[in-house]
Order: structure tokens, then sequence, then C-alpha cells
């Protein structure tokens, strides 16, 4: 018995084998299209509560997943997953092989169960088709992971102490911090990608954050923040913090102690201050990059992801305003200001970088807003197949033995040219949102409430009173095309829970932007 | 699917072999066998569906061991599981886990003690969705 941990290497030393295997199995079996997803993953984590460790890890992880597309007359799909171990490790091939034969028949009977269907409701049947994937180039490539300080290098033993240290810290930040949670993980992950086109794609990427939850509380006063710092780098992201790229950084945190500790300080201030008040109609409101991040998310992000919009997640994510129908959508119409850019860029650093996504495209930028005129969706080669456009590289699972999804990657309002400083300077009377910290989207993202850690109102173009618990809330499109002024100070944020998908995938993506002015309801706390 | 008389087998395989652990205070065993079997229905009139847009289904095998081992500092508790192996090997590569990642609480009290309320609910599943095959669904 081989009782040495799973490791990385593991795909490297299999990866021609399964590639070739896979593909046999796969035309004997005569599927029209299939592919494989297998991942290892080593990873090791640590958490502390109020200065004491509670919990710690070191583990490996191995799972595959498979999609097949058949059928005899009309096709349609069959996908399979498991989540494997140490003892899988001499068996892998059969194992894949039994999923292979899994999803093929899931697609065999899928397919029938189609066609049983156009034959039985002849007048609802006709919407539907063939399962076509849109024509991608196949790769074949090997990604490394990129880190200065290897996740498996770092002994355990200074993860729990790192993470008992800044719980300790935070707590002695101010006697009113009532409880805390500090978290931090790194691990290195390697998925090898095989479809029956040829496609071969090894990628490893290394994945370091940390998470800190606060509470203060004075009096019947009690203030929650929680946030996170993280890259797809190495254990320095925590220890000493990120500047990506190096000089002007998008990408920017200080180290983990540092950044827990500001939070901190944050809480304890907020419950000093009052309660935000609600407007009666719509006020000037600037936006940070850290609130812009998750306007970003919500309103740019998420109803741009082609399988909303095409309303086949309907049921329980929603659907996107931006198309009715594929002869009803927004594509070449004016939704936002002419100072509003936004687009997806898996290029850029963070969270949301990648080269390839989990069907072995390539990822590449896709404008979403271009002066405010509205270009296009991210998208998936079955949904490109149906909405026309090439497959632009967004399908992506957070674990191989669950379906992909249409994900975002870097989703982002692109900087502007006012300086963020002139941005309040020129207002007379309105508020200053920093920080972001709550979503409550509409069902189709045509309107949004997003509160925000601090909000400050600002008089005569100088910050004033600060204030706890405030938010904004507003028409999506009405907040895009007021926009009048977008700043030059373009930042990252690491997202680390975006969820989506049954079963739920929570997933790190990027987003971000810079300063924003447009108008929006203020809305308030309770006292 | 696993029956819960082999998960049962494999949890008292583990105590056992968890008993004779020098430095083990005390443990908990949790096996489980899990298949979710999902057939997710997109009909759109008027774009182009599959109709049934995602069969799929996500398997998983394991068990986990909680454990609190004697140390001279204290009590030191940890958690390790393995997937997809409920042989002593399986137990094995659990508990070495949880013993390298046991860490000193000391808010720590125990692990929880039984209730003295009995079960009562059985048999609430419907047996069919066991056997259930994707055509069926």
């Amino acid at each position: 018995m081989d009782d040495s941990p799973l490791t990385i290497d593991l795909i490297g030393e299999v990866k021609a084998a399964i590639a070739d295997d896979f593909s046999r199995q796969a035309r004997r079996l005569g599927c029209r299209y299939a592919d494989l997803r297998l991942e290892v993953a080593e990873s090791q984590y640590a958490w502390a509560e109020n200065g004491n460790s509670k919990g710690s890890g070191k583990d490996d992880a191995l799972a595959f997943g498979i999609r097949v597309i058949a059928g005899d007359g009309i096709s349609a799909p069959g996908y399979y997953g498991q989540t494997l171990g140490a003892a899988d490790r001499a068996r892998l091939a059969r194992v894949i092989r039994g999923g292979l034969r899994h999803a093929h028949a899931r697609a065999i009977a899928n397919a029938r169960g189609k066609s049983a269907a156009r034959t039985a409701f002849p007048s609802l049947a006709g919407a539907f088709c063939d399962s076509r994937l849109a024509a991608a180039p196949v790769h074949r490539d090997t990604v490394p992971a990129v880190f200065e300080v290897d996740p498996r290098a770092v002994p355990l033993a200074d993860i729990v102490a790192f993470t008992r240290e800044i719980s300790s810290a935070v707590k002695a930040t101010a006697p009113t911090i009532a409880f805390n949670v500090i978290a931090a993980i790194t691990q290195i992950s390697r998925e090898l990608f095989v479809s029956t086109e040829g496609a071969l794609i090894d990628q490893a990427v290394a994945l370091t954050q940390g998470t800190c939850y606060v509470v203060a509380q004075e009096g019947a006063v009690t203030q929650e923040l929680y946030d996170a710092v993280g890259h797809q780098r190495g254990w320095e992201v925590l220890s000493r913090g990120a500047q990506d790229p190096p000089g002007v950084p998008m990408l920017s945190f200080p180290d983990f102690r540092t950044f827990a500790t500001t939070l901190a300080g944050d809480a304890v201030r907020l419950t000093r201050a009052r309660p935000a008040p609600t407007t009666e109609g719509e006020v000037t409101v600037v936006t940070d990059p850290h609130f812009t991040a998750l306007v970003a998310h919500e309103i740019i992000g998420h109803p741009t992801e082609l399988d909303r919009a095409l309303k086949m997640e309907t049921g329980y994510a929603g659907r996107s305003w931006l198309l009715r129908s594929l002869d009803e959508t927004q594509v070449g119409k004016q939704i936002a200001s002419p100072l509003v850019t936004a687009f997806s860029d898996p290029s850029l650093p963070g969270f949301g970088q990648y080269r390839y996504d989990h069907e072995g495209v390539p990822a590449r930028r896709v404008v979403h807003i271009d002066r405010g005129i509205f270009q296009g969706f991210m998208n998936s080669r079955q949904t490109a197949a149906i909405f026309g456009g090439e497959p632009n590289g967004h399908w992506k699972a957070t674990d191989p033995s669950l379906i992909p999804l249409i994900r975002m990657s870097n989703t982002v309002f692109a900087r502007g040219d006012h300086d963020p400083r002139d941005i309040i300077k020129q207002i007379d009377h309105g508020y200053y949102l920093v920080g972001h910290r709550t979503p409550s989207i509409a069902e189709s993202r045509e309107n949004f409430r997003i509160s925000a850690m601090k909000v400050y109102e600002i008089r005569n173009g100088e910050l004033g009173q600060l204030f706890r618990d405030g938010g904004i809330m507003a028409d999506s499109q009405a907040y895009l095309r007021q926009v009048d002024a977008v700043g030059t100070d373009f930042r990252l944020i690491p997202i680390p829970n975006c969820g989506k998908g049954q079963p739920m995938q929570s997933k790190r993506v990027g987003n971000g932007g810079p300063t924003l002015r447009s108008r929006a309801i203020l809305t308030g706390g309770a006292a | 699917m696993i029956p819960t008389r082999t998960l049962a087998h494999a949890g008292g395989q583990a105590l056992e072999l968890l008993r004779g652990q020098e430095d083990l205070v005390e443990a908990e065993v949790f096996v489980a066998a899990n298949t979710s079997l999902v057939a997710r229905v997109h009909f759109t009139s008027h774009i182009p569906c599959n109709g049934v847009e995602e069969p799929k289904s996500v398997e998983s095998v394991g068990l986990g061991i909680q454990a609190v081992f004697r140390a001279p500092e204290g009590p030191r508790v940890g958690f390790g599981s393995e997937p997809n192996d409920l042989t002593p090997d399986g137990v094995r590569r659990a508990l070495a886990k949880a013993r390298q990642a046991a860490v000193s609480d000391p808010e720590f009290v125990s692990l929880p003690r039984p209730g003295r309320e009995r079960r009562r609910l059985r048999r609430y599943h419907d047996p069919a969705l066991l056997r259930l095959s994707d055509s069926d669904l």
C-alpha cells in the first residue's frame, strides 16, 4: 500500500496515459464529444477565535468530472463527478472509465428523452436543440503555478501560530472588540483537462487567502465587519502583502496582521458613529474602489453571465435585464454614461486570473460596456453556440467533480480620468461610501441595494460626519447612466465567496474599479 | 450505493483501531456515503434549450475522525478525513492527519457526550430513491 500523501506530481505522472485512454474509451462508446477534468490539490489551513487556536489541517484532494455529449438522433449532455482519495491512485484509469460510462449512459438517456419529448409535445419541442459547442481552438499546454513561498513548504505549526497571534492582536485592538475569527489557507492545485478534440492542458495554481471577521460592541451598538485578502500566489501574500504589478499596483494590500487590525479599528470607530440617514430621494454618492468592486460584481458581472441571460438558471439564480430573447437584447444600446466602460479580464492579477477555462478555451478580455454602450456577455462554448460569437473562456467550476458554470474572472469598471480627490471636492452635498458589505439584488439584476462599511457625509467638498450601517439603493440602469465622474485610482479586490449553481459553488473571483460618482438613494440604519 | 451496514462496520473498525492509540483521550468517527443525482429542467419556448439541462451526479464516500490527543501542555484537538477508503488504511491516514493538525485550545472542554434521548426517526426516506436510474429521473 502506498501510504504517501497525494501530490500534484500525480498529474504529471498520469496525464499522457489518462488522456490517451480517455479518448479511446470515449470513441469506443460513440461519444460525439467528451471531456475530463482531473485535479489534485494540496492545502494547509488554520483558524483562531479570540486569540485561541481552534483548528488546522494539512490535506490533499483528488477529484474528477466528465462531460459527454451523445445521442443517436438528437444529442444531449450527461455529466458525472466523483471525489477520490489516495487509495484510488493505483486504480485511477479504471475509476475514470467507470465515470465515462456513467456520463455516456446519462447523455444517451437524456437524448432519448429529448427526442421523445419532441414527438409527444410538438408545439413545445421546437425549442429543443441538438447539444452543440461553438468551435474553439484546441490547445496542448502546461501552465506552472507562480509563487515565492511554496504553499507546501510552510510548516503547519507556523500557520497555526500566525492565525493565533493575529487573532490575539485583533482582540487587543480595543476592549470593545467582542469577538473575532482569523483564518488562513495556502494551497497549490494542478488540473488536467483533456478532450476528445485532442486538448491536453495541465494548469497549476497557487492560492493564499486570509479572512477576518470582527465584532465590536459598545453599549447597545454592535458592528460586524468581514473582509478578506488573497491572491493566486504563495504564503508571501499574507506575510508581506501584495503589490501586483509592482510600481503601479492594481492589486494592493498590506500584510495580513496590518489588514486585520485595521479592520478591527474600523469596527471600533463605527460603534461610536451615528446610524446613516435614509434620504427621501436620490442624492450624489461617491463610492471608493472597494465598494465599487461589489457594484461591478452585482450589476455588471452577474447580469452578463450568458447562462443567466439565456434563462438557464431562472429557478435559483435569476435572469438578466440585458436579454429578453435572442431578438431583444441591450447589445448595441446605451445603458450607461459615456464615462462608463466595464469588462471581464482573466489576464489581470488576483483571484480572477487564469490562462484556460474549464473547457480548455483560452481566457480573454470581454468588454461588457464600452463608453456606455452594451457590448456583450461572458460565455461558454454551449452558450456561444446558442447566442453567437466566439467562446471567451469563462466556464469554470470550483471543483472538478462539479459542472462548470459561467463565472466572473476579474469583472471591473475601467479607470477614468478624474483625480479621486477632485471627485469629492466638486460636491456641495453628498455621501462617500467606503468598503462594501452586503448586497441585495433584484431577480434580473435590474435594481440593487448594497450596504457599506463606512459612510461619510460630504459638505462643500470635504468629508464630514462618519455614519454606520448605511448603503445605497438604485435602479441599475439609472445608476449607470448617472455616473458623472470616474477616478484614476483603479483597484482589484479579492472576492472570496461568489455563490452560484446547484450544488452551490462558492467561487473566488476578482472585482474592482476606481472611485465612481453617481446618484442613488442613501439607505440608513436603525438607531 | 454503499449500504449503511458497511458504513457502520467501517465505523466500528475505526473505533477499534483508535482504542489502541496510547495518546488518544477520546474520538468521534463519522462515516458517510453521498450521492447527489440532479436533473435540472430548463425550457424556454423562444430560446434553444436542452429540456433537461444538467443530468448529473456527484459521489463521495469517506470517513472523518475528530480526536483529542494527550499532550504535556494539555489536550490537543484535531480533525482528519480520508475520502474513498473505508478500510483500516483509510482510518490510519485520517488519524495521521488529525494528529498532525491537532491544536491546543484552552477553551476546549470535551467532545459532545451522548444525550439521553433515544432515536425515534427511522426509515423516513423513500428506498426507491436509492435505486433511481438516469432513465427514471
